[in-house]
């Protein structure tokens, strides 16, 4: 049986689909719609060697290197991406006139060009003996017929053709997304039955290892105030260490008073993947004139990072110190374990006596990190959800990621947006194979105190995480 | 998945006061983008360029001077922040620019009479720009002319200068007519201390880091847009006098008294970072022994002290770098500029479709870039 590739378009309301690869002898007559089944469509993908065969093109990837000639030998690669495809599709189109044929061209030019002005059209690809369908947006697209049409080949009422389409760089499912948590509570803390953390589930797609895209449905469920500054991370693993836990304090505005240490802190899994180090540090008290750091130290050695200062202005806060990088540990040879130690310290912003309670330390071996932040509240209790949207889910249409992510409220009574949600600040989750989601965060102002720094170790909520999967060509059974 | 860099965009407050209250957008699709951060303002300038909408590029026009960007690196840290100083569009061959550069709606005239007698006027000003922008500040001069007349040219000038002017060009030519571009031009923080005019009679001496403080609450009264902790300025040791000159910028006057450096006679590094506070400290060039960035020739990246990868984006100036293969055999220790070492001065970080990169600059090149940096 002929392979299944067809165009979705939605330009008219309803979805119609345009096969064009057929099963039967189908020929356009100049009513009915028989390019809407396999069996009677009137285009045909060319699939021989006088004007080629066509299969869906893997995207160029785009990678920047660094270094090279004349210094050292070869380039390394530093960033990559991916751009959109430009690809020329042959096909014929059969009809009963000229004018019906010429119907057909217009037909496609029309609904190829739709993106701008309407919604995209959609181009599916399911070969002979796949499991599953691919789809990918079409950006642009045009259709010119060759020269035989109006010459050699005239009143012959076919018309042969090479339909040239920009689409997107991958193709993903359509409709909707793949759920990868479901409705899980989590706890504001990282130790406890119910925590900060939940595994995804396996994802389909071929960009597991580099992240695909995910939306995120987040409800505030125990809180007397909004979620003010919200932290999520797509990690390898989480360590909760409380071992630190105590306080510091201190007039010195130079030299910090030490408020706890943890020590032996592995960090041997990022030694075989790229993956950052980010320390958040909970403390039970931060006095209003109170300012803490940390200081991180390969174990029992000297330093690798001295985070910038921060200061706390409420009772409770879960305050982020910055991430580190590790890159040069997995260029050490033989290397094959890698342990810290940390200390938290306190200094005083105004030389009177400032004190600090650490409970304890996070250490995220993180692919990606964020923080929302939004002193008037992202999430009300019960009354916002929260959703952070990274691909497309519209009916009909692949889910395929955004041009940029969003954060928006959503009232949970009337489904309708608020406005003014905060900008992501860093890179929003992705689904990496293996990975896990983080999420901390702090309330808005409690107790006069202004900042979104109230954390509560009992305050919950519960998320739920789709992810779109992408391929580059083919999907398969994927 | 790309390099996660995103801009913040926010509508400004009452009287042009930075907000997070309205956030206007999270501005990453751009095609491009350059930032400069020197040594003796902080964040300076951020240049970036995206295709947009007709619609999308009239907006900008209509109503985008003084937004607020904050820009974000991919681990969510502050690369960069400023306002929105100037806005090129281009509508294929026609070009709308406009700018805050000439705009000002405080003005006064020092003048003085057929008698020599001197004076100036009650400053004219316009409290619905003042409302949109904040204070600036302009001063104008007439010589042998009546109070009268020099509070009417203060008020004609300010008719013409109280918004900002949009400059058009236009070009009829044959080829290809191109799209619609925009460019938006941010300035630093450190930039609108340039904005208002102060003087002080006091001929008693203080601190000169005090008495920057001092200028920092002054400005702040007006347009409060920078920070007036003083946590991140460290204490020079050296007292002058308090005395200020009559139109003497608040930029100025901590120049002044920066630009004496410590009691130890090392010069200071200061500017405007995150959260729009001002940083003043001893510039590194003081240890210069003391690298924090190095490079190997074979490598295109930047590394700090501890061997770790310093994204370009991250790269601050008040800083020693060094080329490590091209290390002095015998340096002079105390000597901050040799081949292999320099104090940097100034730093631009550039990202296009097909490169990355800073660009690290010594103490000597600094003062035309600098101006240059804003015009682009």
């Amino acid at each position: 049986m002929a392979s299944n590739i067809w165009l979705i378009s939605t330009i008219e309301g309803s979805a119609t689909s345009y096969y064009l690869s057929r099963t039967g002898i189908g020929s356009y007559t100049g009513s009915g719609t028989p390019w809407t089944a396999q069996s009677t469509t009137p285009y045909e993908i060319a699939m021989n060697d006088i004007v080629g065969r066509w299969t869906p093109q893997a995207p160029p990837s785009q990678g920047l290197y660094s270094g090279g000639p004349p210094f050292i030998n070869g380039e390394h690669l530093v960033y990559r991406s991916y751009g959109n495809v430009t690809e020329n599709v042959p096909i014929q189109m059969y009809a009963s006139s000229h004018d019906n044929a010429v119907a057909l061209m217009r037909q496609l030019r029309q609904i190829l060009k739709a993106a701008l002005y309407s919604v995209p059209c959609v181009l599916a690809v399911q070969p002979d003996g796949s499991t599953n369908i691919v789809y990918y947006n079409i950006h642009d697209g045009d259709v010119q017929e060759d020269e035989r049409f109006i010459n050699d080949e005239e009143r012959h009422n076919l018309i042969r053709a090479r339909m040239t389409i920009t689409r997107s760089f991958t193709g993903g499912r359509l409709s909707s997304g793949e759920t990868l948590i479901s409705g899980a509570t989590y706890a504001n803390t990282g130790t406890g039955g119910t925590d900060n953390l939940a595994a995804y589930s396996a994802g389909a797609g071929e960009l597991i290892y580099e992240g695909q895209p995910l939306n995120l449905d987040i409800t505030c469920t125990t809180a007397s105030s909004s979620i003010a500054s919200l932290y999520l991370a797509s990690v390898y693993s989480r360590t909760y260490d409380a071992s630190g836990a105590g306080t510091g304090s201190t007039s010195s505005t130079i030299s910090g008073a030490l408020v706890g240490s943890t020590s032996g802190t592995s960090l041997d899994a990022a030694l075989s993947r790229q993956v950052h180090l980010r320390v958040l540090g909970r403390f039970s008290n931060i006095d209003v004139n109170a300012r803490v750091y940390i200081e991180v130290n390969l174990a029992g050695s000297g330093r690798i990072y001295l985070s910038p200062v921060i200061a706390g202005n409420a009772a409770t806060a879960l305050l982020d110190f910055g991430y580190v990088d590790l890159s040069l540990y997995r260029d050490i040879p033989s290397l094959t374990s890698l342990q810290i130690d940390t200390g938290v310290r306190v200094l005083s912003s105004n030389g009177s006596s400032a004190s600090a309670t650490l409970s304890y330390l996070e250490f995220l071996l993180y692919y990606t990190f964020c923080t929302l932040e939004h002193n008037s509240g992202l999430a009300a209790q019960g009354a916002t959800l929260l959703r952070v949207g990274q691909f497309t889910v519209v009916t009909n249409r692949p889910c395929l990621p955004l041009q940029r992510p969003i954060a928006h409220g959503i009232s949970t009574s009337t489904g309708r947006p608020r406005i003014g949600v905060a900008p992501i600040r860093g890179t929003p989750p992705q689904y990496f194979n293996g990975a896990s989601l983080y999420a901390g965060w702090n309330r808005t102002s409690s107790s006069g105190i202004t900042g979104p720094n109230d954390h509560r170790t009992t305050d919950q909520m519960t998320v739920t995480a789709t992810h779109a999967p992408l391929w580059r060509t083919l999907r398969g059974g994927g | 998945m790309g390099i996660a860099l995103s801009l913040a965009i926010y509508a400004p407050g009452a009287g042009g006061v930075p907000s997070t209250a309205t956030p206007v957008m999270d501005l990453r699709q751009i095609t491009s983008y350059e930032h400069t951060t020197t040594a003796r303002t902080g964040f300076e300038s951020l240049r970036v360029g995206f295709v947009d909408t007709t619609e999308g590029a009239l907006d900008w026009l209509r109503s985008g001077l003084m937004r607020s960007v904050i820009a974000y690196g991919p681990h969510g840290e502050i690369v960069w922040e400023g306002y929105l100083a100037a806005i090129d569009a281009m509508f294929g061959q026609e070009t709308r620019s406009v700018s805050l550069d000439g705009m000002a709606n405080r003005i006064r005239t020092r003048f003085t009479t057929v008698n020599g007698i001197a004076g100036t006027t009650t400053p004219a000003s316009d409290a619905a720009s003042i409302a949109l922008y904040g204070t600036k500040d302009s001063v104008l001069s007439l010589p042998e002319t009546t109070s009268t007349a020099a509070s009417n040219l203060a008020a004609t000038d300010l008719a013409r200068r109280k918004n900002p002017v949009m400059q058009p060009t236009t070009e009829v030519a044959t080829g290809g007519l191109g799209g619609v571009q925009v460019t938006l031009l941010f300035a630093g923080w450190y930039d609108t201390l340039d904005w208002l005019l102060t003087s002080n009679a006091t001929t008693s001496t203080a601190v000169t880091t005090t008495q920057v403080g001092t200028l920092l609450s002054t400005a702040a009264s007006t347009n409060a847009f920078i920070s007036t902790t003083t946590t991140n300025i460290t204490a020079s040791g050296v007292s002058d006098t308090q005395y200020i000159g009559t139109d003497t910028t608040i930029r100025q006057a901590i120049e002044q008294l920066l630009n004496q450096g410590n009691s130890s006679n090392q010069r200071f590094a200061w500017g405007v970072y995150e959260h729009r506070t001002m940083h003043v400290e001893q510039w590194a060039g003081a240890n210069p022994a003391v690298v924090h960035y190095r490079r190997h020739l074979p490598s295109g990246q930047l590394y700090d002290d501890d061997g770790a990868i310093v994204h370009p984006w991250n790269a601050r100036p008040n800083r020693m770098y060094e080329a490590v293969d091209l290390l002095d055999p015998a340096p002079v220790s105390t000597a901050q500029d040799a081949a292999a070492r320099f104090f940097v001065e100034r730093v631009t970080c550039s990202i296009s479709g097909d490169r990355i990169g800073v660009r690290l600059e010594p103490q000597t090149s600094d003062a035309l870039d600098a101006r240059l940096a804003r015009l682009g």
